[in-house]
């Protein structure tokens, strides 16, 4: 069991947004996670990222057997989580090569070879058909739209988060992007990483195979199964879940 | 009683020393004495305590020397301020004396005969008794105060002690002072606990001819919960001969509760209008400003809100209309002195041929307010080359958890704006008139319908030059 | 030497020695290309400007050590010429006169760099004349002890089609006053102004930008931006003046002031003067703590909050250094970073 989550209740500014979420997620799987609009995917990949600006206000969650929720948001970073953020921010003068670099090296905690780096950088912005220029650029500052989701996931093949929660990460991506995208999560998967995916389109389940689909609707987990689980959304809506 | 004092030379550095250099003059001035205030006093019949304070304030106003850092205020008669207030001091001029432009512009607001003269300060007190006691009797059955200030220092003496002149103080500047001394008239309003006043006071009404409310004195407590939207002024143009207006407006909002304070001023071309209005806001409530300031010959007007509860708000919609030999110098003042809080200001300015529009303004964020919000938005139209338009504000911050942004922004109308309405067909004059009426309608939509109208009506003749 | 009034200013009070006199020298470093020919004299002041006021206009044309009149030649490229100043001795004045000829085309950097025990009253007249067509770039660049005074003034002349670039990084000193001005004389002249500052500790700074259009389609643009933390106090000025006959022009003006903890004092006075109808001019004012979406993206890839804040920091520094090379931008980056580090700061004042 990798990710244990009871019961959680979260709030921002005295709304409550998740009102009692459970989900468990074990060593190399994918979930996905669906839902209408408000009902609190977002909330809950910011909670688990430790966004201060959600108040947990009850339930526990549990990552690789230790209180997660007691760690500040860079611990957790280090303990091996990883979101790809709906709207990444822009760093003026900080370049994607060094912050990724910079990254890894508070991540291991151990030297990053620069060639080494270098070589597998350019690799993975080939794969995702980045110019190899973006490594210099500013981080995410001109970035297109897609072009930010796709820096989001080159960070995250880098860094070889243990979970990655891809917060509505095919949005904003042409049918292309969205093939290599999920490719390259799909590599990912295959090792002992595991994935959260949060998104609105069941098209994605034609190029991820999942382990769970659940539905997320009024701020709990009202539904989980398998690919016909996302049929049924796709032929009736959500509000088959009232 | 002569006091002379000597000032160092303070020099603002930057703009304030390249535009205007801070000065002041001290004159001396023989007419007001203790006798004249003291004959005020008495002929209101006046408690004790008031005299008391009246007489005070006369000290302090003979003690400060007139500000010079904005305002030509020489043409003022300041020596001789005792004819504007003397209790006997009577209207000397006739109807055939009242300015052309003042006619005209009664007769494109469609003000009636009577009305004119009242306005004008030749009739006799426009007879608004009927409609003032049927919204008397309305108010009275929920509990709702309204009457002239006078009468209720004498029936609610305790009430008007505790609050007159706390918020505006006469040590806050000359003509505070000097209205502490010679105050007369005015609104007192007071709105019980939970009661919303669903019609909105017009102290219109309460105009009356003698004094022509010169240095009336405005006194509203809104209670907790309680809301009241009150409407000071009107369109249609002041005249007197007395040229200054000096009054103070002291506004009261406690928790929760929300006061629309909504102003359209129009005095007429020879006025110095030198108001105060103050409001102090308790935790949870609103005070909301609406202001058009269009007449007067020199305005310095700088409504201030004290926002001194936690999650006090403020909101400021204004536009000022300055045109020729007209100087403008209006803006808003804002303190947050409690967490929480938020204020926005909305002002806009338009100049034309030769007016002076000024926003000044002053933003302070004290160090126990954290978690505060404030957004300031001014744009300027300058609509010819002979106009002034500056923005002078002040942001003076204490605290660091704040979240503050300023935005102002100066320019004239778009030529290709005017180009595509001609190209419909639309004359350019009523083009311009377009453009210039949208950019009031933020203001002009806040206010109930007639003044809304009379407010377009005054802007087409200001652009038609039919107005000064 | 006469004995100078110390100017009572309002929103900064000023200490008592700021016009002692003293040794003034400081040790230099230059490269200069061939199309930059500098003498070793200054000219007369262009016009008497008001700038940081009349007491300090007359010290440094008495007190100044370093005199200097650069003139740009016309070239193709863009001549670079780079002077590194440390500052050692108790006063330091200087007169530079930089003239652009017509045409010509140059990026200038002045870095002044000081050892953190010394003390320094640091005073500065550079005026510039921008001739016609030119395109120059002054960067000054003050990185002096947490217990120096820094007094600058700059002022810049534009003519027709020239385009004047200043950019002050004020990263340094217990007391900095700053008054930078352009005046746009020329039609289609644009000056642009950027100023970055980092106060920390007890640092205090009164910093004035204005920009004068004084000719028909003429442009401009002022850029601010700074962080402070601890006790610091800054005051900022930013005037736009659009004069009578500067028809068609465009002036902005941003300030952004980053406010790093309780206990910071923000004063900003951003003014704008219209005596022309036919412009536009803007200006915009914002002050905030570091923004949180920022801070938590950065920590979100592992980096500590002390960290994350260092890097939106210097992030907001980038901007004014584009112009400078990649070393360039990295020292003064490991510079901010020490300076961030030290706990508090030591400051006569």
């Amino acid at each position: 069991m990798l990710l244990n989550i009871k019961n959680l209740v979260a709030t921002v500014e005295d709304t409550e947004i998740l009102k009692g979420v459970d989900l468990t997620v074990g060593l190399g799987e994918v979930h996905v996670i669906m839902g209408p609009n408000g009902a609190g995917k977002s909330t809950l990949a910011n909670v688990l990222m430790g966004h201060p600006k959600y108040q947990v206000k009850d339930g526990a969650v549990e990552f690789n057997g230790e209180d997660l929720l007691d760690m500040d948001v860079d611990e957790r970073a280090k303990k091996g989580i990883f979101m790809s953020f709906q709207h990444p921010q822009e760093i003026p003068g900080v370049a994607l090569a060094n912050f990724i670099r910079t990254a890894k090296r508070e991540i291991t905690e151990q030297k990053v070879n620069l060639l080494e780096f270098s070589k597998e950088l350019v690799s993975k912005l080939n794969q995702l058909n980045m110019k190899q220029e973006y490594m210099d650029r500013s981080l995410n500052q001109g970035f297109s739209g897609g072009e930010k989701k796709k820096s989001e996931i080159v960070q995250m093949a880098m860094l070889k988060p243990k979970l990655a929660i891809l917060d509505e990460t095919d949005s904003g991506l042409d049918i292309d992007a969205i093939k290599v995208v999920y490719e390259e999560i799909q590599n990912m998967a295959q090792k002992d990483n595991s994935i959260i995916l949060i998104t609105h389109y069941s098209r994605i389940l034609d190029f991820v195979k999942p382990d769970a689909i659940h539905v997320l609707k009024d701020g709990k987990i009202v539904a989980t199964g398998d690919r016909s689980l996302a049929d049924r959304i796709e032929a009736e809506g959500y509000d088959i879940f009232n | 009683m002569e006091r002379k004092k000597s000032y160092i030379e303070d020099v603002e550095r930057g703009i304030y020393d390249i535009v205007d250099q801070e000065k002041h003059a001290y004159i001396v001035d023989k007419g007001l004495t203790e006798e004249i205030i003291t004959e005020i006093s008495q002929v209101k019949n006046e408690p004790q305590w008031m005299l008391d304070f009246r007489l005070k304030c006369l000290k302090i106003y003979k003690s400060m020397p007139v500000p010079m850092w904005s305002a030509d205020l020489s043409e003022l008669d300041i020596e001789n301020i005792v004819h504007y207030v003397k209790p006997d001091a009577k209207q000397s001029h006739t109807w055939d004396d009242v300015p052309d432009y003042i006619k005209n512009t009664f007769e494109r607001l469609g003000i009636p005969q009577a009305e004119r003269e009242s306005l004008a300060g030749v009739g006799a007190q426009y007879d608004s008794e009927v409609i003032y006691h049927s919204m008397s009797e309305h108010l009275a059955r929920q509990g709702v105060i309204y009457m002239d200030i006078d009468k209720a220092l004498i029936e609610y003496e305790d009430i008007i002690k505790e609050y007159f002149m706390t918020l505006i103080t006469p040590h806050d500047h000359k003509f505070a002072a000097l209205h502490g001394a010679v105050w007369s008239g005015g609104s007192y309003v007071y709105v019980p606990e939970g009661v919303q006043v669903d019609l909105p006071l017009q102290s219109y009404f309460r105009l009356n001819a003698k004094g022509a409310g010169q240095f009336e004195h405005t006194l509203i407590i809104v209670e907790k919960g309680a809301s009241l939207h009150f409407i000071e002024g009107c369109s249609a143009p002041k005249y007197s001969v007395q040229n200054l207006h000096a009054g103070a407006v002291e506004l009261f909002i406690r928790e929760g509760a929300k006061l629309r304070y909504s102003t359209i001023e129009n005095w007429s071309r020879n006025m110095y209008n030198l108001n105060t209005k103050r409001a102090l806001v308790d935790a949870h409530g609103t005070i909301e400003w609406i202001s058009g300031s269009f007449g007067s010959k020199v305005s310095m007007l700088y409504p201030m809100s004290i926002l001194q509860g936690a999650h006090a708000k403020s909101e400021f919609t204004g536009v000022t209309f300055a045109s020729t030999g007209q100087y403008l110098d209006t803006g808003m003042k804002v303190i947050h002195a409690a967490p929480y809080t938020n204020s926005t200001v909305h002002a806009k300015s338009i100049s034309k041929n030769g007016g002076y529009a000024y926003y000044r303004s002053l933003l302070r964020v004290l160090e126990s307010a954290h978690n505060c919000k404030s957004t300031v938005n001014c744009e300027s139209l300058m609509l010819d080359n002979f106009s002034k338009s500056d923005t002078l504000p002040i942001i003076e911050l204490f605290n660091d958890q704040v979240d503050i942004g300023h935005e102002a922004k100066i320019g004239r109308i778009s030529d290709d704006a005017i180009f595509y309405m001609m190209s419909r067909g639309i004359s350019e004059e009523e083009a311009k008139a377009m453009v210039v009426r949208g950019f009031v309608e933020p203001i002009s939509k806040e206010l109930p319908l007639e003044y809304a109208v009379e407010l377009n009506n005054l802007i087409t003749m200001e652009l038609e030059g039919t107005i000064g | 030497m006469v004995q100078l009034a110390i100017p009572k200013w309002k929103r900064m009070p000023l200490p008592e020695d700021i016009f002692a006199s003293g040794e003034s020298d400081a040790s230099c470093v230059a490269d200069i290309p061939q199309r930059i020919v500098v003498q070793r004299r200054f000219p007369q002041r262009l016009r008497m400007e008001k700038s940081l006021g009349n007491s300090f206009n007359i010290f440094v044309s008495q007190a100044s050590k370093n005199n200097m009149t650069m003139t740009v030649k016309r070239s193709f490229e863009v001549q670079q010429a780079y002077y590194h100043y440390t500052v050692h001795k108790p006063c330091f004045a200087e007169n530079i006169h930089i003239e652009a000829e017509a045409g010509s085309k140059a990026f200038i950097v002045i870095e002044y760099d000081q050892d953190d025990s010394v003390f320094t009253n640091h005073h500065q007249w550079i005026q510039i004349n921008g001739r016609k067509g030119c395109d120059l770039h002054l960067m000054v660049i003050q990185k002096l002890s947490p217990k120096s005074r820094y007094f600058s003034q700059q002022v810049a002349y534009v003519e027709e089609g020239g385009n004047v670039k200043i950019t002050t990084l004020s990263l340094g000193a217990a007391l900095t006053a700053l008054s930078v001005e352009e005046h746009l004389l020329g039609r289609r002249a644009n000056g642009d102004m950027k100023l970055g500052y980092l106060l920390v500790g007890d640092q205090r700074s009164d910093y004035c930008n204005s920009m004068f259009h004084k000719a028909p389609q003429t442009t401009s643009n002022i850029l601010a931006k700074g962080v402070l933390r601890d006790q610091c106090k800054k005051v900022y000025r930013g005037n736009l003046f659009f004069d009578p006959g500067s028809p068609q022009s465009v002036g902005r003006e941003e300030e952004f002031a980053t406010l790093l903890n309780p206990g910071v004092v923000a004063n900003s006075l951003p003014a704008l003067i219209c005596r022309e109808d036919d412009v536009i001019g803007e200006h915009a004012a914002s002050a905030s703590q570091l923004d949180q979406e920022q801070l938590f993206y950065i920590m979100s890839r592992g980096h500590s909050k002390k960290r994350a804040e260092q890097l939106i920091i210097l992030s907001s520094f980038s901007e004014m250094m584009e112009d400078l090379s990649e070393d360039k931008r990295q020292s003064i980056n490991d510079w901010i970073s020490r300076r961030l580090q030290v706990e508090r700061q030591i400051s006569d004042f």
